[in-house]
């Protein structure tokens, strides 16, 4: 009796479940609205809500800002510096530190990271996806490493592609243009089964270069690039995503090397390959009661050979996150990652990494508790991301950040962040030649940066705070501010001299042996409005000024190894028109104040960028249901101009005019 | 007492397995949670019966009330496997799925599934925009089926309604929260 009674008991759990699925529709409106949901959460997250300085790029304004890649799109986030130093190389940091292989900034694609552990940075010309089925680009300035990692140092970009559901049909762009020479891109999304939507994609895009400083431009390169995407739910509360990529990149790219004989640098145009793919999958599951899980694998093949040596690094990661709400209004996150990377390298003349090749892991544990202190009105976040890398052995990254909403129409916020910087593997074990000069005795001089195998990572702490109000119906603000302290930036000694030769040629060759000696105070503010206009118009503006200084932290140390590359001032207004209902007239200004250089720098390298003014301005029109033309100019009041200065690797160009006509079809 | 209680436990269950119709379900549903594609479809059945929509809605006392699906996606699933047994307002609910602009002639509700860059139908007499985006109803739609901490809320743009002739009823608005409109 008692037996067949707890097999009732469980039985009418079953039986309970299921009523309340059936009869939902036997209760009225109140109760309804009144029931908790399970909701597989996209990982999104409201922005004003979010005690950080985050800026969300939607894929309204990829479209209207006419850009064609995501590094240009990157503009368009209020305290970003992006700057363009030749055809296929960008310089992309927030707050500070710029550089073509800016490390201070951890950048994902749809939970993939980019960010090369080889040389620290990303190669932009390798981040490309279909850009018209990107969500949003949410980008964090200042230390978001406890949510994100290591080398979230000052920021974290993350791609979001749209789900496939949202990808439906098909969808044909045929662009051509100056530099965009050729676009070519294609979409089928459709639907497999009751519960899966799928999509798969091929693009084909062909660019011209820009002018180079001294010498001949290169040649055109073009990027080959297809990849899916499958979103399955499975039941009502677990959802699995696969997705891919396949990239293949060919061209020219140029380059700046030391030579130890007259004219001590030689530019020149290298072939460019680069070709990879990766392949993720993702499952996450709701459980009731609000808490949610996942886990999320990924591969990810890298090759490449352009302007440093030849390489190949392949990536095998799994990450898994658990979310639940606790007592007392908490919400906790704890997560575990672990990253495997095996790296090949071949050597150049001027360039190498020695040992050559390795394999390595990196293991991090994140607990993140958020506190609705009083609900609605003063939220607290807590917490630390643990990492070990296996040059550095582990770091610790805390943070705490306080968001108090007093009314519906403000938001302030502050918070108080550690973040660190794991060395890459050319930190660590590189050399790379950078400039050459006459010496006396007519002996040529050839300096090297070399790595240091016992260099520590690089440490941040950050004070930030943050103002958002929705001041008017129409008139919205968002104001950050910052004050941080880095230490353990790179610095430089002198090491043994010695004579060589190379091809032939005798030099007195001096390594310059990296440490981390520098620290640098950065602080700034960054002001954003957006504001809506009558007439079917919307403007939107930006300010960003910052400042730093320097030092060294041992009165041992010789030099500074990295540059202030980073302009003082930078402003942004952008008007959006909706001229008619098929008609949108866009435009855009931006200046960028001049690249200052603080400390005392390598000879032989000059300060290129002065203050430039950028004005880009497009025109769409839509013909039909689905159809659209757009035509857009870039740079259009400038002829010419530099967004950076010379160093060795790439080298530098021109910035100038462009002009693009594209057409799009979806069904 | 273990007796009484089970036959008590036994008879409940049963009573229940008889109303609610046995069945196993994934497992995953637990009481009082649900999933949100699931209640916001059948919230939005709901809904419905607390809109007015003008006379020149119906051609027939005949005419099937008609939800209109643009787009694809988990909530235009659920909603086409609930109205199948649903009636609203006496009348059987047909849900198909529009691609054109001059099919919406013949809808009472559109469920716009599209991303927020597709090209904006305007407004229709008398269509009911339904939509999940967080800046649906800001930009001119007039339901927002909208999770927020844990529940659905309902976001109403009443000035988009009435602009097609169509009337939340006072339960609804007060049941809602209310929404301006960002652009003319």
């Amino acid at each position: 009796m008692v037996r067949s009674c707890a097999l009732l008991l469980a039985f009418s759990f079953l039986a309970v479940a299921e009523q309340s699925a059936e009869s939902l529709r036997s209760l009225d409106l109140e109760q309804l609205l009144s029931m908790e949901v399970t909701s597989v959460r996209r990982g999104r997250q409201r922005v004003d809500r979010t005690a950080a300085a985050v800026h969300v790029i939607t894929q309204e304004d990829i479209r209207r800002s006419g850009v064609t890649s995501i590094p240009e799109a990157l503009r368009l986030v209020p305290g970003m510096h992006v700057a363009r130093i030749n055809g296929n190389t960008w310089a992309i940091s927030a707050r500070g530190f710029n550089g073509p292989f800016a490390n201070k900034l951890l950048v994902m694609i749809d939970g993939r990271t980019v960010y090369s552990p080889l040389f620290s940075g990303v190669f932009w010309d390798m981040q490309d996806t279909l850009l018209e089925d990107v969500d949003r680009i949410e980008v964090i300035r200042g230390p978001a490493a406890a949510l994100w990692g290591a080398n979230a140092v000052y920021g974290v970009v993350n791609v979001f592609t749209r789900r496939a559901e949202q990808t439906q049909g098909t969808l044909v762009t045929v662009g051509a243009g100056s530099e965009d020479r050729l676009t070519l891109r294609m979409r089928h999304g459709g639907r497999w089964g009751r519960n899966a939507y799928y999509r798969f994609y091929a693009q084909q895009q062909s660019r011209s270069h820009l002018p180079l400083l001294k010498g001949e431009e290169p040649g055109l390169w073009g990027l080959l690039q297809g990849g899916f995407r499958l979103d399955w739910a499975v039941g009502e509360n677990d959802e699995i995503t696969l997705q891919g990529d396949l990239y293949d990149s060919q061209g020219e790219t140029p380059l700046r090397i030391a030579t130890p004989q007259p004219p001590f640098h030689h530019v020149g145009n290298v072939p460019l390959r680069a070709a990879g793919g990766n392949v993720l999958a993702r499952w996450t599951r709701a459980h009731r009661s609000g808490a949610e899980s996942t886990v999320q694998s990924y591969f990810d093949n890298t090759r490449r050979d352009g302007i440093f040596m030849p390489f190949r690094v392949d990536t095998l990661d799994l990450d898994a996150v658990h979310r639940r709400p606790l007592a007392w209004r908490q919400e906790l996150l704890v997560g575990a990652g672990l990253r495997h990377i095996t790296d090949r390298t071949g050597a150049r003349s001027y360039v190498a990494l020695t040992p050559s090749a390795a394999q390595y892991s990196l293991l991090s544990a994140t607990v993140l508790d958020e506190i609705r202190l009083r609900p609605d009105r003063l939220t607290a976040t807590v917490g630390v991301r643990a990492e070990r890398s296996a040059f550095t052995g582990w770091s610790l990254q805390p943070t705490a950040r306080l968001m108090w909403t007093p009314t519906r129409r403000h938001s302030v916020w502050g918070a108080v962040s550690r973040a660190t910087g794991t060395p890459s593997r050319f930190d660590l074990h590189g050399r790379l030649d950078q400039h050459a000069y006459a010496g006396p005795q007519g002996l040529p001089i050839l300096s090297s940066a070399q790595g240091n195998p016992a260099r520590q990572p690089e440490t941040a702490a950050a004070l930030e705070a943050g103002w958002r109000a929705s001041l008017h119906k129409r008139l919205s603000v968002d104001v950050a501010a910052f004050r941080s302290r880095h230490n353990g930036l790179p610095s430089y000694a002198r090491g043994q001299t010695e004579l060589r030769v190379r091809a032939g040629v005798r030099h007195v060759f001096v390594p310059l042996l990296f440490d981390n000696d520098v620290w640098t105070d950065v602080s700034g503010v960054e002001v954003a409005a957006s504001a809506v206009m009558p007439f079917r118009w919307r403007l939107n503006a930006s300010y960003t000024d910052m400042w730093s200084v320097r030092g060294l932290m041992r009165p041992t140390a010789t030099g500074n190894g990295s540059a202030w590359r980073d302009p003082r001032r930078q402003w942004r207004l952008a008007s959006r028109w909706d001229a008619t209902r098929h008609l949108q007239l866009d435009v855009t200004t931006h200046w960028v104040d001049r690249l200052r250089e603080r400390a005392q720098e390598l000879p032989g390298t000059t300060l290129q960028a002065w203050d430039h003014l950028r004005l880009d301005a497009r025109l769409g029109w839509r013909v039909g249901e689905g159809m659209e033309w757009s035509v857009v100019g870039q740079n259009l009041l400038e002829g010419r101009h530099t967004e950076y200065e010379l160093s060795a690797g790439p080298a530098l160009a021109y910035v100038r005019r462009a002009v693009y006509v594209r057409f799009g079809w979806r069904r | 007492m273990i007796r009484a209680s089970c036959t008590i436990l036994f008879r409940s269950v049963t009573g229940m397995l008889l109303a609610g119709g046995i069945g196993l379900t994934s497992g995953a549903s637990a009481p009082n949670t649900v999933s949100d594609g699931r209640l916001k479809a059948t919230l939005l059945l709901q809904v419905v019966h607390y809109v007015e929509w003008p006379q020149t809605a119906w051609a027939s006392s005949a005419q099937p009330f008609t939800i209109c699906l643009r787009g694809a996606g988990r909530l235009a699933d659920r909603i086409a496997e609930l109205a199948r047994t649903e009636a609203v307002l006496s009348r059987p609910v047909r849900v198909t799925t529009v691609r054109r602009q001059p099919e919406l002639a013949s809808c009472h509700v559109l469920l716009d599934a599209t991303p927020t860059d597709a090209e904006p139908w305007g407004p229709q007499s008398p269509v009911l925009t339904v939509g999940e985006d967080e800046a649906f109803t800001r930009s001119g739609g007039m339901v927002g089926l909208v999770v927020a901490e844990g529940r659905v809320v309902l976001e109403l743009n009443r000035a988009a309604a009435e602009r097609v002739g169509l009337r939340f009823s006072s339960r609804l608005l007060r049941l809602s929260r209310l929404v301006g409109e960002e652009r003319h």
